[in-house]
C-alpha cells in the first residue's frame, strides 16, 4: 500500500450564492467537481457537463444569466488529499490475518529456513551440509543443520562394480566419521586363482601406497594362519596356503563377500582395519574359506582413500556398500 | 588397446597411461611369483598336516608304517612337483 486518500473534511455550511453574467465563480475552499453541486436559476447543473472545478474555482461551460443570486453552489467536502504511508507506520492490526502471502516477503536464499534471533527478530538460518537434518539447540538458542546421527552407521554410496581392475572409495569425511565399514557383496575376479588386495592413500586417492614395506597383516583361516610383516598390500584374502584356496572365477563360485572396517583413517597414525570374509576356494574339494584379519599402515599418516582389487586381472563384478561412523 | 577401467566411488573410468602401466607391471610381478607362492603356501599347508600327526612321533607311541609313509610322502610332497604342477589342484597323501 502506497498511497491513500485522506483529509475529506465536511464543510459546514458549504452553501455559497453568486450573481450571475459570468462563467467562473469563487468557492471559499477548494473542491472537485463531483463533489461540488451547482445551480443555476434553480436548475441543478451537471458535473462535468455543465461545470468544472478546479482549486476553489467553478467554471460553467456557459455563462450563467445575469441577476443577483442566480447561482448557488453546494460544497460537501474539501479536495481530498492523497498522501503516503509513513514509513514504519503500517500496524499489525492493519494487516488481516492470512494476508501476507509468501510473494509478499523478502527474497532470501535457497535452501535456509526463518528462525528467530536473542531479540525475537527472525533470521535466516543458513543451509546445511547435504543429508544434514535441522537439530535443535535448546532454548534460547538457533537451531543448525547437522548430521543427526552421532555415533551411528550413515550410508554414504553403494557401488556396482563392472570389470574394473580396482575399487577405490574417496569420499572420506573427518569431519563426519571416525571410521568406515565397507561391505563387499559376491566381489569375483575375472582371472582364476587370486587373492584380494587392500591399500591405501594420503592423497585422496591419486595414487595408493604400494612399497614393500607399507603394510602388515595378519589373516586366520580355516584352523591356520597367515601373515607378513612387511608387505605391498593388507591380503583381505587368497592367501591361505596353497592355489587352490585363492579366490576363484568359476560358475557357482561367489567370489569374496563379507566386511572390512577401517578404523580411524584420518587419524595421523597408523591406519588398521580388521576384516571377516568368506569365499568358495578356486578348486573344487576345498573347504569354504573365512578369512578374520587384521592390516595395518606401517606408516602414521592421514588417510583419505582406499583401494581394493585383486592379485591380478579386473573385478568382473560385485557391489561395495560403503557407511560411515558418524563422530561421536 | 583401451587401458584398464578403475571404479572410483561409484564411477568407472578409464586409467591413465601411467596407472595401466602400474597395472600391468605388477600383475606380471604376480604371475611371474605364482611358483614360488605356490609352493610357499603349499609347504605351509604341509606343515600343518604334519602338525596334526606329530604326536604319533612322541616316545610313548608306537608310529604305524603307514603313518610313517604318510609323513614321509607329505615330507617329500613338494619334491614332486614342478612350477607348473604347484600350480594345480595338488593330490595330498591320504592320512591312514
Amino acid at each position: 500500500m502506497s498511497q491513500y486518500l485522506t483529509g475529506l473534511n465536511l464543510l459546514d455550511p458549504g452553501v455559497k450564492r453568486y450573481n450571475g453574467g459570468t462563467s467562473t465563480f469563487t468557492m471559499d475552499n477548494n473542491g472537485t467537481t463531483n463533489g461540488t453541486l451547482l445551480w443555476v436559476s434553480g436548475v441543478a447543473q451537471i458535473p462535468g457537463t455543465d461545470y468544472n472545478v478546479s482549486g476553489a474555482t467553478i467554471t460553467t461551460t456557459t455563462a450563467a444569466p445575469a441577476g443577483t443570486n442566480t447561482v448557488v453552489s453546494l460544497q460537501l467536502f474539501e479536495t481530498g488529499i492523497v498522501n503516503t504511508v509513513a514509513s514504519n507506520a503500517v500496524t499489525t492490526a492493519k494487516i488481516n490475518d492470512d494476508a501476507v502471502t509468501l510473494a509478499k516477503m523478502a527474497s532470501g536464499t535457497d535452501g535456509n529456513i526463518i528462525s528467530y534471533d536473542a531479540s525475537g527478530n527472525p533470521v535466516a538460518i543458513a543451509t546445511g551440509t547435504s543429508g544434514h537434518f535441522l537439530k535443535s539447540q535448546g532454548a534460547g538458542a538457533q537451531p543448525v543443520f547437522a548430521a543427526d546421527n552421532k555415533g551411528a552407521m550413515t550410508f554414504i554410496n553403494t557401488t556396482d562394480i563392472s570389470s574394473a581392475a580396482t575399487y577405490a572409495f574417496t569420499a572420506t569425511a573427518a569431519a563426519s566419521y571416525d571410521g568406515y565399514g565397507l561391505f563387499l557383496q559376491n566381489i569375483i575376479p575375472v582371472t582364476d586363482d587370486v587373492r584380494m588386495w587392500f591399500r591405501t592413500s594420503t592423497d585422496s586417492g591419486s595414487s595408493y601406497d604400494d612399497g614393500a614395506s607399507d603394510y602388515d597383516w595378519n589373516t586366520h583361516n580355516y584352523g591356520s594362519y597367515q601373515n607378513d610383516v612387511a608387505d605391498n598390500q593388507i591380503e583381505l584374502v587368497g592367501d591361505a596356503g596353497s592355489s587352490p584356496y585363492q579366490v576363484g572365477s568359476d560358475t557357482n563360485e561367489n567370489g569374496v563377500s563379507g566386511w572390512i572396517w577401517v578404523w580411524g583413517p584420518h587419524l595421523t597414525a597408523y591406519t588398521m582395519i580388521t576384516y571377516h570374509l568368506a569365499m568358495r576356494p578356486a578348486h573344487a574339494g576345498y573347504p569354504l574359506i573365512l578369512n578374520d584379519g587384521v592390516g595395518s599402515r606401517l606408516s602414521a599418516a592421514d588417510v583419505d582413500a582406499f583401494q581394493i582389487l585383486f592379485s591380478s586381472g579386473s573385478i568382473e563384478s560385485g557391489t561395495i556398500t560403503v557407511y560411515g561412523l558418524a563422530n561421536a | 588397446m583401451a587401458n584398464y577401467m578403475k571404479c572410483v566411488d561409484g564411477v568407472h573410468i578409464e586409467m591413465s597411461d601411467e596407472e595401466h602401466a602400474a597395472r600391468v607391471a605388477e600383475e606380471k610381478v604376480w604371475s611371474d611369483e605364482a611358483p614360488v607362492r605356490s609352493f610357499k603356501g603349499l609347504r605351509s599347508e604341509r606343515n600343518e598336516k604334519l602338525v596334526e600327526t606329530d604326536f604319533y612321533a612322541n616316545s610313548d607311541v608306537t608310529m604305524s608304517d603307514e603313518m610313517k609313509a604318510y609323513r614321509k610322502a607329505l615330507r617329500d610332497l613338494p619334491a614332486t612337483l614342478n612350477n607348473t604342477t604347484v600350480l594345480q589342484t595338488i593330490t595330498w597323501p591320504e592320512k591312514p
